[in-house]
């Protein structure tokens, strides 16, 4: 896979984990970022972090950090290889599985493999926050943004988007 | 007597299901649009319609298309009651994928076959990658300006920071619910995950494995003890129900003895 060009090699990534994306995006975000920091050395851990925090600013689903990654490793060709592959093997089984879902939920088993994966993705969510913050945090200052950040999404049923420009404005008049 | 009353209300109360399964809907409705709803016929969107339906949510569903998307599709356009979007959702989230990506398509396949997941998913996608490309060129552009990387860099401090505030309030159900599988499973995934830094093939086969197989333990043995109870209660249910039966018989026998008895003095010749 080495030997790949790298939009083929984003291509072959996304699409292995748009199947592994059991409890969303943010769940295979440390994988996502261990092979485009750690592997590739395609950015560096900073800019995955503002990459995923642009994300996180657009609306829309949160796949989008895969939509950038793709960007930013080949251009628009890229961004859109990208989004079509995270979304594409995932998108099929939802559709072939919607259309027979009747025959297995009643079947224990269900009930049984989405108590089991719960706390796994809970612990998947919680090292994409860690990894994000290892990333962006460089002084104490912005440690403390992340913890307001947790306790907003946390605590309030405020809209996220508000801490996210909160912090830009207060980083642009020079408080954090 | 008064004793026994008490229990057989209370299998008679039994006896009718419970609502869980009485409330269900009819096996058809995930796949099949039931087209009749409240008052009149529920009209069935075309691929255009599921196309700005799932765009128009995209565009304004900042901070969360989660939220407009549920509103859409319940509130604006009628396409699914609140009960067919939790029973659609539940298998979403059961599913790989982001949430309102999968919801995209199933609603999609639902009214429209592949043609209408294809629209949908094009709706939900295509503003999203178009706008999240555009602010991060905007961003790369002035990223060399001092001003915008101190602000970027505190916004991506936050934004971390939203996604471990999503953990935590994930994580405040499960543990309620049972924390003996919980604690175990969050920090054995955050330690492979975060601190080893595993492949997640690795980290989601080991721990979904481990995970599932301690689910299923916790539940068969809170069923057996649920068992044992029944048949504790059972069990003095049919002592109760013998001794009925018992008093009954020998009342029943003694009656059935003294009339045949009475008829047999009668029929008896003299």
């Amino acid at each position: 896979m080495n030997g790949l060009p790298p939009i083929s090699q984003v291509a072959l990534q996304f699409l292995l984990l748009s199947i592994l994306a059991v409890g969303g995006v943010n769940a295979v975000t440390p994988e996502i970022q261990r092979q485009v920091v750690d592997l590739r050395h395609w950015m560096s851990a900073r800019e995955f972090s503002e990459m995923f925090a642009v994300a996180q600013a657009t609306p829309g689903p949160n796949l989008l950090i895969a939509t950038l990654v793709g960007w930013k490793v080949a251009g628009i060709p890229g961004a859109i290889l990208a989004t079509v592959c995270m979304c594409g093997p995932s998108s099929v089984i939802v559709y072939t599985v919607t259309r027979a879902w009747d025959r297995f939920r009643d079947r224990p088993w269900r009930r049984i493999i989405q108590d089991g994966m719960a706390p796994v993705v809970v612990g998947l969510i919680a090292t994409s926050g860690y990894i994000l913050a290892k990333g962006a945090d460089a002084d104490w200052r912005a440690v403390v943004l992340t913890a307001a950040g947790a306790l907003l999404v946390w605590r309030t049923r405020l809209n996220p988007l508000w801490a996210l420009g909160a912090a830009a404005g207060l980083a642009l008049i020079g408080v954090v | 007597m008064r004793v026994i009353a008490p229990t057989l209300r209370y299998r008679a109360l039994e006896a009718i299901p419970p609502p869980m399964t009485s409330s269900r809907p009819p096996a058809s409705t995930l796949t099949q649009p039931s087209p009749l709803e409240g008052e009149g016929l529920r009209e069935i969107p075309t691929e255009l319609d599921l196309f700005t339906g799932f765009l128009w949510a995209s565009v304004r569903g900042f901070g969360g298309v989660f939220v407009m998307g549920r509103r859409m599709l319940i509130e604006e356009r009628k396409w699914l009651t609140p009960e067919e979007f939790v029973e659609l959702l539940g298998v979403c989230q059961f599913l790989p994928g982001a949430n309102i990506v999968n919801l995209s398509v199933a609603v999609g396949q639902r009214f429209r076959g592949w043609k209408g997941s294809l629209a949908a998913l094009a709706g939900i996608l295509a503003a999203p990658a178009v706008i999240s490309v555009a602010l991060a060129a905007l961003f790369m552009r002035y990223a060399a300006v001092p001003q915008v990387a101190h602000a970027m860099g505190a916004v991506a401090a936050t934004a971390a920071g939203l996604v471990v505030g999503a953990a935590l309030k994930m994580a405040e159900p499960i543990f309620r619910k049972d924390w003996i599988l919980a604690l175990p499973v969050v920090l054995g995934t955050l330690a492979m995950a975060a601190f080893l830094r595993w492949p997640l093939p690795a980290v989601l086969l080991l721990m979904a494995g481990a995970s599932s197989g301690l689910a299923w333990a916790r539940r068969a043995r809170s069923s057996s003890e649920a068992v044992a109870q029944r048949e504790m209660r059972s069990g003095s249910e049919a002592v109760a129900q013998r001794e009925m039966r018992l008093g009954s018989e020998a009342v029943a026998q003694r009656e059935m003895r003294s009339s045949s008895e009475a008829v047999a003095r009668k029929n008896t010749p003299r």
